[in-house]
């Protein structure tokens, strides 16, 4: 009896509850790839969308539909009018905002998406210059790919090695709520028909309020993890050098030296020293291979290498100095140094607009101690 | 008509008695020669079919005929040059045994007859093996003989420990069938709950040794064999080696094994032949490809039908790209073409080989090609299911190869109705279902549960000799030692 009940409950389950779960065939769905975030001139949003649809037998997968709203929710809605196919955001791999729309707060629309269990949380974010739509526009087969897909991979592919920073949707909301650290996004722009990484959007709080150059992430990158396999370029003052240049050369008559390197591993660490003037420490490690310079210096001398070695030192400690002004001036803190100071027992309580106050007066001792470890062949 | 006779009687009413009986059969087919030997009448009757003719004239009736003087039914015992010569006076007996082939004498006036076995066997040549084809190693496969039978694997096995019990089931057509393990090493319970089930097995025949293992395995509901059908003799003798029995019936071409684990249907006598580094790496191919075969197909279903997100971006554009065209929703597409390659399979089973060979051509393009430029289905999935279809082909055991290739289905309709969630219902039904499973009392799933780690190595690689030293524990053995550890491949070599 008890076997039959099951039987007869298992097959009510398979007949009477098959309609409950809501399918959604890959080919009745549009799979919206990657989104973009406009404000328009009249204080409502305009969503852009690049979607795959593939209930169609064109060729071409990839849709990109708009739609306007007050709220991205309407905006969603609106432009779902413009497509055959229900859209779902199972698949959203970047969200890009229009700078203007950065400008004012991202937020809101952050929020949305992150409370939508769907919405991936691995998603990107980058900002869209002049506008995300401009953006998402770009001719597909100029880039022989979806520009959703095509924006996501040059952040996966060039986060590794340390040019793009690479902010997820979790990531951007951990360091948002983080007292004491401040988030930056790539800016994308079209150039030349393809869209490309110009500059760095600094951010304060969910507001963008200044751009970094790209040189600007290893820096960043260099405060608050390991960086390994990175390319650079430095360019030194020539005149340490001018007794080593190797004899067959021509005189050099350039004042500087340019040189490339490439990182082997480089780390920081940071104290804070005192806590009453603020003042911090940050002791920075970098293992180095020369691989490229524009003149050349004789290498197989000690001296020289020693030389190298403190010039280097000299111009990146220069160079954190003039980042930290910069970021000072802008009251942004992607550093992190917030985040030392409410380690401490007198920190612990600090609130966000306590250390907008304190930042700009904080001081920042950088010492970093680089290493030539190669200088021959080159990989 | 006589119902009975008692002897002694004339001739004639013995034939007469006989005849009355064989009514309704060939006249033809009974031979009864009355011969006179010395004033004496003498009968010899048997069927025709069923004697070997040229036995019966050089053997029996040349000496019979010859004999210098009178004959008595216990004499004819010491002359007669033909084995296994019986004095009997039952005529219930005789007639059971006119019918396997035995010829009889009478000498008018005795009180018994002789009955001799004259049987000519017709059997097929020892062959090698169709359905478990192994490529090195013994190939040899039983006959539908059970002496014969018997036979090989005495040969394989010639030892005085080697036990081989005879039993007999079927009322209406009573059939010889055999137990054969290793006293020293079967376990004595399994041997008797064994001999004890085929015992009580009360039907009025077996048609074959597969058909009695249905009326003894535990469970005739489950969707797994319980016992290993093999057609291998060296199959046989090397699980009978490890302590386990095997039952050969007459007249069947198979043999069965029990107790058999669900991952014991995964090896193969070849494992033993091989390196042991590429047998075991076969062996975790084989039971990967369990999973391949029960998955693959439900997996895609499920993944296409609900929950997209599982897919690499790229992927998801070529998979969209080849579904375009299809009008059906993934579970219709994924049991069409399951089911049309299980078609192409049952077709090509029953088709005689040549014949076989060109349908085989057709499914393929059929399947292949035109399912998927006429819109039927989409080349993703005809790859996955051509990859679930290798994977259940790769089982060595057909039992147990058509189990998984028939519990695929219920699985994509589970998935297409219930995505992934119904696809982990159906896995967690057959993980039940395995765990409460038995083969002759011991459990199935073992040595995962109960967990036998120290069987871990046999069954799921295939160890280097020296670490083969003990059988595996799960079948409890009596005798767990195979040889010793340390002398057994110690090498004496000279040394210059």
């Amino acid at each position: 009896m008890t076997k039959l009940f099951k039987l007869f409950w298992f097959s009510f389950l398979s007949i009477f509850l098959v309609s409950c779960v809501q399918t959604q065939e890959i080919e009745d769905i549009g799979i919206i790839n990657a989104g973009g975030v406009d404000s328009t001139k009249d204080d409502s949003i305009e969503t852009t969308l690049v979607i795959f649809d593939f209930s169609s037998l064109s060729d071409n997968m990839t849709q990109i539909i708009t739609g306007t709203g007050k709220t991205l929710g309407g905006a969603t809605e609106d432009a779902e009018l413009s497509s055959i196919n229900r859209l779902v955001p199972g698949k959203i791999k970047l969200t890009l905002f229009g700078e203007e729309m950065a400008k004012q707060g991202i937020l809101p629309y952050l929020d949305m998406q992150t409370r939508d269990a769907r919405v991936p949380d691995m998603m990107y974010l980058a900002v869209g210059r002049p506008t995300a739509k401009e953006i998402l526009n770009v001719d597909e087969s100029e880039i022989s790919k979806d520009v959703g897909q095509f924006l996501h991979d040059i952040i996966e592919n060039h986060s590794t090695d340390h040019n793009v920073p690479r902010k997820s949707l979790q990531d951007f909301l951990r360091i948002y709520y983080d007292i004491g650290q401040d988030n930056v996004l790539p800016i994308f722009e079209v150039q030349e028909k393809t869209p490309k990484q110009i500059g760095i959007a600094l951010f304060r709080g969910d507001q963008m309020i200044g751009q970094l150059t790209n040189d600007d992430i290893m820096l960043i990158n260099l405060m608050d993890r390991v960086v390994k396999d990175k390319v650079f370029e430095l360019t030194l003052p020539i005149e340490p050098f001018k007794d080593f240049f190797e004899k067959i050369e021509q005189p050099h008559n350039r004042n500087d030296l340019d040189l490339a390197f490439f990182i082997q591993k480089g780390k920081s660490k940071t104290k804070l020293v005192d806590i009453e003037n603020l003042i911090f420490e940050t002791n920075t490690k970098i293992q180095f291979r020369l691989i490229e310079q524009s003149a050349s210096v004789k290498l197989t001398e000690p001296k020289v290498i020693e030389i190298l070695e403190n010039e280097i030192e000299k111009n990146m400690e220069e160079r954190f100095n003039k980042l930290l002004k910069k970021l000072k001036d802008y009251g942004s803190d992607p550093f992190g140094y917030g985040r030392y100071y409410k380690r401490t027992r007198e920190g612990k309580d600090l609130t966000v607009e306590e250390w907008r106050e304190k930042y700009p007066n904080i001081e920042v001792k950088f010492n970093v101690e680089v290493e030539l470890i190669r200088h021959g062949a080159t990989d | 008509m006589v119902t009975n006779i008692k002897f002694p009687l004339k001739v004639e009413q013995l034939e007469t008695f006989i005849k009355s009986k064989f009514e309704h059969h060939s006249e033809d087919d009974l031979i009864f020669s009355v011969y006179t030997h010395r004033n004496k009448k003498i009968a010899v009757w048997g069927i025709k079919y069923l004697i070997d003719a040229n036995r019966l004239d050089s053997a029996l009736l040349a000496p019979l005929l010859d004999h210098k003087k009178a004959w008595k039914s216990s004499l004819l015992l010491n002359v007669i040059p033909v084995e296994n010569g019986v004095i009997s006076n039952d005529i219930d007996e005789m007639f059971e045994k006119l019918i396997t082939g035995s010829v009889f004498i009478y000498i008018e006036g005795e009180n018994e007859f002789v009955t001799y076995p004259l049987a000519q066997q017709e059997e097929r040549s020892l062959d090698t093996s169709e359905t478990e084809s192994v490529i090195i190693g013994p190939q040899l496969s039983f006959t539908e003989s059970l002496s014969t039978n018997l036979n090989v694997i005495r040969k394989i096995l010639p030892t005085t420990d080697l036990v081989i019990e005879k039993l007999t089931v079927g009322k209406v057509v009573p059939r010889e069938v055999r137990i054969i393990y290793m006293k020293s090493v079967a376990n004595e319970a399994d041997v008797n709950t064994i001999r004890q089930r085929i015992q009580e097995v009360d039907v009025d025949e077996i048609e074959d040794s597969s058909a009695l293992k249905q009326y003894i395995e535990d469970s005739t509901l489950s969707l797994f064999p319980q016992f290993l059908l093999t057609e291998l003799p060296a199959h046989l003798s090397y699980t009978v080696k490890e302590g386990k029995i095997g039952v050969l019936a007459e007249n069947s071409p198979n043999a069965f094994i029990a107790p058999s684990t669900f991952f014991s249907f995964f090896e193969t006598t070849e494992d033993t032949y091989l390196r042991w580094m590429q047998a075991t790496a076969f062996r975790l191919l084989r039971i990967i490809s369990i999973a391949i075969a029960l998955f693959s197909t439900p997996l895609y279903v499920a993944i296409i039908t609900y929950q997209y997100e599982l897919v690499p971006t790229a992927l998801l554009v070529s998979i969209g790209q080849s579904r375009s065209a299809v009008p059906f929703p993934p579970i219709i597409e994924a049991l069409l073409i399951e089911m049309m390659i299980e078609l192409l399979r049952e077709a090509g089973a029953r088709l005689p080989t040549k014949i076989g060979q060109t349908m085989g051509i057709v499914g393929g393009i059929v399947i292949g090609q035109a399912a998927v430029e006429a819109g039927l289905a989409s080349n993703f999935l005809i790859i996955i299911v051509a990859a679930s279809t290798l994977a259940s082909f790769t089982t060595p055991n057909y039992l147990m190869g058509s189990s998984l290739r028939v519990i695929r289905f219920p699985m994509i309709v589970l998935a297409g109705v219930y995505g992934l969630i119904g696809v982990m219902f159906g896995i967690c039904f057959l993980l039940i279902h395995l765990l409460r499973v038995t083969s002759l009392g011991r459990p199935y799933l073992s040595p995962l549960y109960p967990l036998r780690l120290q069987d871990f190595s046999q069954v799921f690689f295939n160890p280097p000799p020296n670490k083969k030293s003990e059988r595996a524990s799960m079948y409890r053995p009596k005798d767990q030692e195979r040889f010793s550890k340390e002398d057994a491949m110690e090498k004496r070599d000279i040394e210059e």
